[in-house]
């Protein structure tokens, strides 16, 4: 009968610690006072998270506020941080994500107005890049900080160029794909125009893609879908958008960047499922001579920046604006990789002060920008340590000033994924351009009228 | 029970066993005292498994058949929770992309499990006899099983890459140009059905070694006895005493294929294009990528629906014979 008895307690007792575990699912022991310390979630591979971490030492001693980041691949970064703000858990203080996603954070009350926390501490907002810092305002209100430019811009070898006979950079879509074939040689020098050819020996390929399905290929396809008059949305007035993504132009554009993989191998085949960094490592290995790049971070990595020094074409590269055929200006999106401070943050305060710091302290932002990353804050570009470190700023700085601003819809980060997945389809020849273009406009239309768009 | 024959007896006996006693007469004793009366104590024993089951799997069952009947869309929590009947379910079933996802998984199901049963019988009838160090051997086996699929997935996706990949560095040796496993997208579901050979053949290995070890001797000296091949012992007695482990083991991985997701994820996120994008991962796309939770759930049930038919299938065409006589 003891032994009963003692058995039913152990049960009684699991069901009260059961029932107290599901019922306050809030009840945390109390802490002592502590330091506060803020914890932030970037992109794994990310070359500002080193360059982050080497700064953090600077600001707790400034200020005793220590900062902790988590790390995670950027397939699942998007989706941890948006399920941790949905579920109102505050285990972020700052969320570090690219701000295609910015207009759905933020009618969706995920992230903090920072606004009044831009007047409280007179945030010199002036100071940044000026389209990256717009692209982080959502109906007249600042959601987020601009921390890491993510402008692209075209890189070209320009060692290679001479070798192959070609002076300047192509500055139309037909010079790029002469000068991408030209740049293409097998191991005999022999460029995919002679018939001796041997694409199974490539030495060296004239444009390296980064085909990996989803945004990687959506932000290396998209300059020649623009360069040669194509578009994804025509924006007909305020929360009216039309998809024009099928149109002849887009169709075309999809076929030369599909051909130059698979008629002229001016590509590596494992490209299809190439991010930034791995076509990023063909070009600074020397085996690749042109590719769309992320500005001026990659640009850094190709000329030795902290974690890079292996590059074997420092002072090679040249970084123009991406080609584009007349009456089309060359065109690239406003990437910028902000800094979110979620609303359930239980930190907002000091992780605003930590993301206004690392932005707008000139120190900062310069050792920054030194080591490697792609500060927003202007005088950090024109600062004599900078300049000497990184030459080619101005000519970066030049494609970022006229940058394009994505759609500021909630909607643009699964338009973005759709039409990334359709230039992968093609690229990889599951469809022709044709049909993968036009089942894209089919899904994006889709995703347009069940928002309630009323021309999608 | 006795009757009681006087009262004297009765009110001895409600003593001796209080949970007797009407509840109005139990007054004054505790709830402990109440509970550990006979006649609770099992419901005491059950409660702690029945309070987590009905918090951690009925509760949760039933919530996302309610959302899976609604419009919830978790990047825009503004919009509430509109009812929509089965809207979701016929938007899944009507999504083109929703039937090559089925397909593709149909697909690499069938390639990888008839693979990894056809390698794994083999192996476990190579480990089945008296060879020197089979203890050490079946350990290496089973090896692959014991890594997490993230951590395979991973390493897979560098061993398959097409210019610095070992595999592919062999196949350059032997004078053959490699294909492009993860960027091709016909070689793609192949390079995925390698890994996920390379990780589960050593779970038939294991259940089908049991079921050799487990068999009994005699009917195989009868039939030595009687002049039959070692061809013929393997058809007619071993297969057949081998099929309930069989059954189990094709049970276990097929239904684990069929919500593959792990593997896919880390080494293609479902390209190139949308390739490999199996039924999981389409519903994960719903619910995490684009924030339809309630159509990604939609599509969830609809793949548990498919998984059971599959598995009911699977039963039928396999039951447990006896061995002939």
């Amino acid at each position: 009968m003891a032994k009963q008895k003692g058995t039913i307690a152990v049960c009684l007792l699991i069901v009260v610690g059961l029932l107290a575990g599901l019922l306050v699912p809030g009840a945390a022991p109390a802490m002592a006072q502590e330091p506060v310390t803020i914890k932030a979630i970037m992109m794994q591979g990310g070359g500002w998270v080193g360059v982050t971490r080497e700064l953090i030492p600077d600001f707790t001693a400034k200020t005793g506020i220590n900062v902790e980041i988590e790390e995670q691949p950027y397939g699942a970064l998007k989706d941890k941080a948006i399920l941790e703000m949905s579920a109102k858990t505050g285990v972020y203080d700052i969320v570090v994500l690219d701000t295609a996603w910015l207009a759905e954070f933020a009618e969706a009350g995920y992230v903090a107005d920072l606004t009044p926390l831009i007047e409280k501490y007179k945030t010199p907002v002036d100071g940044y890049l000026p389209p990256q810092a717009q692209a982080c305002v959502h109906q007249g209100k600042y959601y987020a900080l601009p921390f890491e430019i993510d402008t692209r811009v075209l890189g070209v070898n320009m060692e290679m160029a001479q070798a192959a006979g070609i002076t300047e950079p192509p500055k139309t879509i037909d010079e790029f794909v002469d000068a991408a074939i030209r740049m293409t040689l097998d191991k005999n020098g022999k460029n995919p125009r002679d018939p001796d050819f041997d694409k199974d020996n490539i030495v060296q390929y004239g444009f390296v893609h980064t085909g990996l399905s989803g945004p990687y290929i959506a932000l290396d396809f998209a300059p020649f879908m623009w360069g040669m008059g194509g578009d994804i949305l025509r924006e007909n007035g305020p929360k009216d958008f039309t998809v024009v993504v099928d149109s002849p132009e887009t169709i075309a554009a999809l076929t030369m960047y599909t051909e130059l993989l698979t008629k002229w191998h001016t590509s590596p085949p494992a490209s299809t499922t190439f991010e930034e960094n791995q076509q990023c490592d063909v070009l600074r290995l020397g085996k690749g001579a042109m590719g769309i790049l992320p500005s001026p971070s990659h640009a850094g990595h190709l000329n030795g920046s902290l974690g890079f020094e292996d590059t074997k074409v420092k002072g090679k590269f040249k970084f123009v604006p991406t080609p584009a055929n007349p009456p089309n200006k060359p065109k690239t999106r406003t990437g910028i990789w902000a800094i979110f401070i979620p609303a359930d943050s239980k930190h907002i305060d000091e992780a605003f002060q930590f993301a206004q710091w690392i932005t707008t302290d000139n120190e900062a932002a310069v050792k920054y920008a030194k080591l490697g990353g792609a500060s927003p804050w202007m005088a950090a570009w024109s600062h004599p340590d900078v300049t000497a470190v990184y030459p080619f700023l101005p000519e970066v700085m030049e494609v970022m000033l006229v940058s394009w601003a994505e759609p500021p819809i909630p909607e643009w980060g699964q338009i973005r994924q759709i039409f990334g997945e359709m230039a992968s389809e093609a690229l990889t020849q599951q469809k022709t351009p044709e049909q993968a273009v036009k089942d894209a406009a089919e899904r994006m239309r889709q995703v347009l009228k069940d928002a309630g768009y009323p021309n999608p | 029970m006795a009757g009681f024959n006087t009262c004297t007896e009765r009110r001895e006996q409600m003593e001796s066993e209080p949970y007797l006693l009407p509840l109005h007469r139990r007054a004054g004793r505790s709830l402990f005292s109440i509970l550990s009366e006979r006649r609770y104590a099992g419901y005491v024993f059950l409660a702690p498994a029945l309070i987590y089951l009905i918090a951690f799997s009925v509760y949760p069952l039933l919530y996302s058949v309610n959302v899976s009947l609604r419009q919830y869309i978790l990047s825009k929590p503004y919009l509430g929770m509109p009812w929509v009947g089965l809207e979701n379910f016929w938007r899944v079933l009507s999504d083109s992309h929703f039937h090559y996802s089925l397909a593709a998984t149909l697909y690499f199901t069938v390639a990888a499990v008839s693979i990894e049963l056809l390698l794994g019988l083999g192996i476990a009838l190579l480990l089945n006899r008296p060879i020197l160090g089979v203890g050490i051997i079946r350990t290496i086996v089973v090896i692959p099983m014991m890594i997490a699929p993230v951590v395979v997935g991973l390493s897979w996706k560098y061993m398959l890459d097409f210019d610095t990949g070992v595999l592919n560095y062999f196949i350059r040796q032997l004078g053959i140009q490699p294909p492009n496993w993860l960027g091709d997208a016909k070689a793609v579901i192949p390079a995925l059905v390698i890994t996920d050979v390379w990780e589960w053949t050593p779970l038939f290995v294991l259940l089908l070694l049991a079921g050799l070890q487990a068999m009994p001797q005699e009917p195989f000296e009868a039939a030595k006895v009687d002049g039959a091949s070692s061809w013929q012992s393997f058809v007619h007695l071993t297969l057949p005493f081998l099929r309930p482990f069989i059954l189990i083991a094709l049970l276990l991985r097929v239904i684990d294929s069929l919500r593959t997701f792990d593997i896919p994820f880390v080494m293609t996120a479902g390209g190139p294009g949308r390739a490999t994008e199996f039924a999981s991962l389409y519903a994960y796309r719903q619910a995490f990528s684009y924030y339809y939770v309630s159509v990604g759930i939609a599509a969830a049930f609809i793949i548990l629906i498919v998984i059971t038919l599959l598995s009911n299938l699977l039963v039928r065409a396999l039951p447990m014979q006896e061995v002939e006589e």
